[in-house]
């Protein structure tokens, strides 16, 4: 027995020399994340698994509402997810997408504060330019302190959401209250006229705020595959020195990749706002700016694999909603989240490495005996 | 009447300082061994309601404590699993760690919700001091975890830099290579630290929650996770500023209360995001002397680098 002990193998973790099989382990890890999260969250919320599947259907792509609302929740996390995927080509963190969103969308209810009786074929534009604007403008000062200063943007990012979640307090509460509200903080309604509807195609609505999301995600990925300086990003990304050394404007691109994002960010906020919302309010996001980064992270780069990204976790979200019909707490959809992520960092990173047992031969050998032994 | 209002801010600034205090003091040793562990927040969540169930079940604070750091420890050993054994990007694994904390309190809590702590951490007057005048009011009459936060950077910058331990991780953070080529196992070290940091964070949300809040909250936190993160750079990797960034948080926090009793006509939100934006601004304008002075990297050189031992 002691024998056969010794001749177990003795696992070890290597080094690959180069990282394998990418697509793989990411949707396997995805996947895996996706399902244990699921498990879990039916487990610990006593769901019937049939009627949360039902329930799940329904509110997905089994009826026109459920439909169209699951597709104004991926328009917002594809521009959240942008939000992040965009500066993480060059390996930078933009974890500000929350703050982004709420100024993207205080700047956008200013446009309508200000000019409440334009027609809407003015205002939604400018509402559009002033959300980019205001997050551009937002994102763009931990960008400076990341370029300038080697100040982590990391930290830097999380902090505006503070800032920004006083902010929003401030302006939706003192400024732009509505009296009559009870309990949560909100505005008064955006002017009418400026509500994006949905377009009717058969039974089911698309909603214009995904088309919108899909079509700007559309552009800023050609330009970006396209364009001198998506070519000099992708170069800054992958090798900074080699960037420099070519007399590449580094740190401008840094600066305008991080407003890029916030943009992007900024964007999801007016949308959100005059899709769901109508007003201006914390509810215009649920962390969402956070699973934001999730979205660009699980997507692993920037590309249609975004959009795919979003929808999974637009859908996840809603699962999360059923849960709670049942009595399961908000949170637990984090608690999904959470999962799913470790999974895939986990699964990213065994790309690197490679599972050996250095006595794998000798095992071989010794098998028949090993095998006695154990009898 | 204004030196009781600035007495009694003081001693609020101490115990708002306090939970971030603690958690930046187990960062920092988490990052001295090249591991930043940005989910720091979810494992002070955690900490924070595993050490309110720990009191509710048993009734003794310092049960409770114990449970909130044991919570914490276990749930950054997740992280450092997945970051140091796994190779997981750290910034991902963090993320997954902040989204586990608030998902999975946010489920186990519910039931715990506002419930009134059966037993909280009891305020200690040192005995003398806390009867000077003004002096003992604000420093002498604080949550007894408090006293001991201010003494862990202390005890911190005694083992990092007076004791062969301390030089090990320290060698660990900046060259793990030559760390392992002198027996140290790198992983080894990194896991056992970013547990230490965990049980850290957990004390940090125990103090929150059996301390200054006295009740379970969702997301009791509020971000000072986070904060604890940004104080280990306003401390630039030293123990000893860590108490000075921390006290700044807990100071800015105060004037809120201030500006109430005062009668400033400044909106709270103001007051709200006060302790972000003031720490965020020392954190750069500490970044800009340092290039102006034309200092190199203040942190460890290999923070956040996976270590893969030899290369074939």
């Amino acid at each position: 027995m002691i024998d056969a002990l010794r001749t177990l193998p003795a696992w070890r973790i290597e080094r690959r020399a180069k990282p394998g099989g990418g697509v793989r382990y990411r949707v396997g890890s995805v996947a895996i994340g996706v399902v244990l999260s699921t498990a879990f969250a039916l487990l610990v919320s006593d769901a019937d698994p049939s009627q949360f599947f039902e329930g799940l259907w329904n509110s997905t792509f089994g009826q026109p509402a459920g439909f169209e609302y699951m597709l104004t929740l991926t328009a917002s996390l594809l521009l959240v997810g942008l939000a992040a995927a965009i500066p993480l080509k060059l390996g930078l963190w933009n974890i500000g997408g929350d703050g982004q969103l709420f100024l993207g969308a205080w700047g956008a209810f200013a446009m309508g504060e200000l000019f409440p009786d334009m027609s809407s074929s003015l205002l939604i534009p400018l509402m559009f330019v002033a959300a980019a604007v205001c997050a551009a403008a937002w994102s763009i000062v931990p960008a400076i302190a990341r370029v300038y200063l080697n100040v982590n943007e990391i930290i830097s990012t999380l902090m505006f959401n503070f800032i920004a979640a006083s902010w929003v307090i401030y302006w939706a509460g003192s400024k732009w209250g509505e009296q009559a509200s009870a309990g949560s903080v909100k505005s008064e309604s955006v002017p009418e006229q400026t509500i994006l509807e949905s377009i009717p195609v058969g039974d089911y609505l698309i909603p214009i705020s995904f088309v919108f999301a899909v079509i700007f995600g559309g552009l800023v990925w050609l330009f970006l595959r396209r364009s001198v300086f998506g070519y000099e990003m992708s170069i800054i990304g992958s090798s900074p020195k080699a960037a420099t050394y070519a007399g590449m404007p580094t740190k401008r691109i840094m600066l305008i990749v991080f407003a890029l994002g916030g943009v992007a960010a900024g964007l999801a906020g007016v949308t959100e706002m005059l899709t769901n919302v109508q007003r201006y309010g914390p509810a215009l996001s649920n962390n969402t700016g956070y699973t934001g980064v999730v979205v660009a992270v699980l997507a692993g780069g920037f590309g249609p694999q975004l959009l795919v990204m979003a929808l999974v976790f637009a859908i996840i979200s809603i699962a999360g909603n059923v849960l709670t019909i049942t009595g399961a707490p908000s949170e637990l959809v984090f608690a999904m989240y959470g999962l799913t992520l470790i999974c895939a960092a986990i699964g990213q990173g065994l790309r690197h490495v490679r599972i050996v047992n250095p006595g794998r031969a000798e095992r071989a050998a010794a098998l028949p005996s090993v095998a006695g032994a154990a009898k | 009447m204004r030196d009781g209002l600035v007495s009694a801010s003081i001693a609020t600034a101490i115990m708002a300082a306090t939970p971030v205090l603690i958690a930046a003091t187990g960062e920092l040793l988490a990052e001295i061994v090249g591991i930043y562990n940005i989910g720091i927040e979810g494992a002070m969540l955690i900490g924070a309601l595993g050490a309110f169930i720990g009191v509710q079940q048993t009734d003794a604070v310092v049960l409770g404590m114990l449970a909130g750091m044991i919570a914490g420890a276990l749930a950054s050993l997740i992280f450092a699993l997945a970051v140091v054994v796994f190779k997981a990007d750290v910034v991902v694994g963090g993320l997954a760690l902040v989204f586990l904390g608030f998902g999975l309190t946010g489920l186990i809590g519910k039931d715990y919700v506002q419930e009134t702590a059966s037993a909280t951490i009891p305020h200690w007057d040192i005995p003398l001091l806390s009867d000077i005048p003004f002096f003992g009011e604000a420093f002498f009459e604080q949550m007894s975890i408090s006293y001991f936060a201010f003494l862990f950077p202390v005890g911190a910058m005694i083992l990092l830099y007076r004791t062969q331990h301390g030089l090990n991780m320290r060698a660990i953070g900046e060259d793990p290579g030559a760390a392992d080529a002198t027996g140290l196992s790198v992983n080894g070290w990194r896991i056992f630290y970013v547990s230490v940091g965990g049980a850290f964070a957990g004390l940090g949300g125990a103090s929150l929650t059996l301390g200054i809040v006295g009740t379970w909250l969702p997301n009791v936190t509020a971000g000072q996770g986070w904060i604890a993160l940004a104080v280990v750079i306003f401390a630039s990797w030293r123990p000893l500023p860590l108490i000075a960034g921390a006290l700044l948080f807990g100071g800015l926090g105060t004037f809120g209360n201030v500006a109430q009793v005062e009668g400033w006509s400044i909106t709270p939100e103001f007051f709200s995001a006060l302790p972000y934006i003031g720490t965020l601004l020392m954190v750069y304008l500490l970044a800009l002397l340092r290039i102006q002075r034309g200092g190199g990297a203040p942190w460890p050189a290999a923070l956040g680098l996976p270590f893969f031992r030899g290369t074939d």
